[in-house]
């Protein structure tokens, strides 16, 4: 999967420039101006930050259910929000990228997977776009 | 902030050739990190470069295939040389390991008519990405034309520091030139600046950049910390963003930016994905960028962050991935910690008396660390007890599993990151350790 996502495989000459099209090596990387892939229609598993600060465990004192649906919303930092508004947690840092994504027009949801209160509070949740 | 910024970008061009794993991966490099840079950014921009002459047709069409608006001339020939750069790990999670082929007998000279084939006039700014050509003669011309200097000096010789007055000084903690024993960097930095150069910035790799400038505290900004496809020119990008995007925005805007551009330009070496992730980062306003945060480590605090290497670290052991974790941590300036090779290694007949002391011994290695990293290459007791160990004591684990052994679920489960590169365990130790640091701080 590494490999395949290299613009510019081979030696035997320069294959990363916009307009080349996108074909596989002689060594099965891809080459090419784009690699067809997009990172905004991702799905992914994350662990959410900051869940003891967040409004959801600070007003109701627990986790929210697996299965518990929520929004992602850009607000100062990302922020995991149920439907009736409580903060469940921050995205991670690393998915800063979807700040990106959602200024160009995307929207995220997620569920909580599974979360664990001892002995501090976690939860783990997928994200999807819509 | 002034209007109309156009850059001239002046370097080295090379070919990057890694020949890690199966694959090869060979594209220019050199000073076209940074034009790449401002392709994505949609600025008009010019190109002066020195390369080897077999390059120019190469250099010819990578400019007209990225239909960049600007002019290209060639300031010089290089001889005895390929510009070839062998680069042995494309992430930069230890050592990068350039090869610079024939790099003892690379001659370098400016044309006579070098200045000839641009329009002076129409450039406001040049930013120079040092090298083995004669940068001190292309800044004095620039200086001498009253336009702003920029210099990443990352590159370059100790002959080529500035001498003149300079508006940005970009330094990296992964150049040659950078003093890693210097624990007074930024006081130094404080120092400098207000004297021959309006800004320093120093960029830190995984732990973001500071940038100092006078009359001002100290501007941090946290790294982006995805997955990194590459970690080749990235640091020009960064130079380069700054630069244009002084056209736009604050410095303390440009810096935020810069260093997200940067992190674009790590994801990927797909041009079209690249300029689309610049776009969309450009969606965002300098606050927004801001308020979202990064990882921010600076290089000096990490030394005191001990990282507990748990591993059958034994005589007898293949140790090739136990030395790769240690030597990375050590190139970030890290400090592993190698309970083996610091209290002992058992042998079966030691007596109890002394099992026990170096079993105890072990254990309060593990409360002077911050971080326990487990690499498991083989079902060793010993590392899982201690994997254990340090999750009660809610010490961050990371389980590093190059082959792909873990199955158990506890040994999956109970850590709180397991990874198989080398690449992705840096970018978790960072992440903790910048958490840690984070915590601390408040």
């Amino acid at each position: 999967m590494y490999l395949q996502k290299m613009g510019s495989s081979g030696t035997g000459r320069f294959t990363d420039y916009p307009g080349s099209s996108r074909s596989t090596s002689s060594t099965g990387g891809t080459t090419g101006g784009s690699s067809g892939s997009d990172k905004c229609g991702e799905a992914f598993a994350a662990e959410l930050e900051d869940v003891a600060r967040g409004s959801y465990y600070g007003t109701k004192g627990s986790l929210p259910p697996n299965g518990h649906e929520f929004k992602v919303v850009h607000s100062k930092r990302l922020v995991a929000v149920d439907l009736e508004g409580f903060e469940l947690g921050n995205l991670p840092t690393k998915y800063n990228y979807l700040a990106g994504c959602i200024g160009s027009g995307r929207a995220y949801i997620g569920v909580v997977t599974t979360t664990s209160i001892s002995p501090l509070p976690r939860i783990y949740v997928d994200i999807a776009p819509i | 902030m002034s209007e109309n910024r156009r850059i001239l970008l002046v370097g080295d061009i090379f070919v990057d050739v890694s020949l890690k794993d199966r694959e090869e991966k060979m594209r220019l490099g050199g000073v076209l990190h940074a034009a790449r840079a401002l392709w994505a950014l949609d600025c008009r921009f010019d190109l002066g470069y020195f390369a080897p002459t077999y390059l120019d047709q190469s250099v010819l069409e990578f400019w007209q295939s990225h239909s960049i608006d600007g002019s290209i001339a060639k300031f010089g020939n290089v001889t005895g040389s390929p510009n070839v750069m062998l680069v042995a790990d494309m992430t930069e999670h230890g050592d990068q390991g350039y090869l610079d082929l024939l790099r003892d007998t690379r001659q370098v000279s400016l044309f006579p008519d070098w200045k000839e084939g641009l329009d002076w006039g129409c450039i406001t700014d040049i930013l120079v990405i040092s090298g083995s050509f004669p940068v001190a003669e292309v800044l004095d011309y620039g200086a001498s034309l009253g336009k702003r200097i920029h210099l990443d000096i990352a590159n370059g010789d100790e002959g080529n520091k500035p001498e003149r007055q300079l508006d940005t000084l970009f330094i990296s903690t992964s150049s040659k030139i950078f003093d890693r024993e210097d624990a007074s960097i930024a006081a130094k930095f404080q120092s400098q600046v207000g004297q021959d150069v309006e800004r320093i910035i120093l960029k830190e790799n995984r732990g973001g950049s500071r940038m100092w400038q006078k009359h001002k505290d100290v501007h941090q900004v946290g790294a982006q910390l995805r997955r990194v496809v590459h970690s080749v020119g990235v640091g020009d990008v960064f130079a380069a963003a700054f630069v244009q995007l002084l056209d736009r925005q604050s410095t303390e805007g440009a810096h935020h930016f810069a260093s997200w551009i940067a992190t674009n330009y790590a994801e990927t070496t797909f041009p079209l994905d690249f300029r689309t992730g610049v776009q969309q980062t450009l969606s965002l306003t300098a606050l927004e960028v801001s308020n979202l945060g990064g990882a921010f480590l600076p290089w000096e605090i990490r030394r005191d962050i001990s990282i507990y290497i748990a591993a059958p670290d034994f005589d007898y052991v293949d140790r090739t991935e136990i030395d790769r974790v240690a030597s990375s941590l050590k190139y970030h300036n890290f400090r592993p910690r190698l309970p083996v090779r610091e209290n002992g290694q058992a042998c079966t007949d030691l007596p109890k008396k002394d099992r026990k002391k170096m079993c105890i011994a072990d254990r309060e290695l593990i409360e002077e660390c911050a971080i326990l990293i487990a690499v498991i290459i083989n079902q060793d007791p010993g590392t899982h007890i201690e994997i254990g160990y340090a999750a009660a004591k809610q010490m961050p684990v990371i389980v590093y599993d190059p082959h792909f052994f873990a199955q158990n679920l506890m040994l999956t489960e109970l850590p709180d990151a397991v990874v198989h590169s080398a690449s992705d365990l840096m970018q978790v130790v960072f992440e903790m350790a910048a958490k840690i640091n984070s915590n601390t701080a408040l």
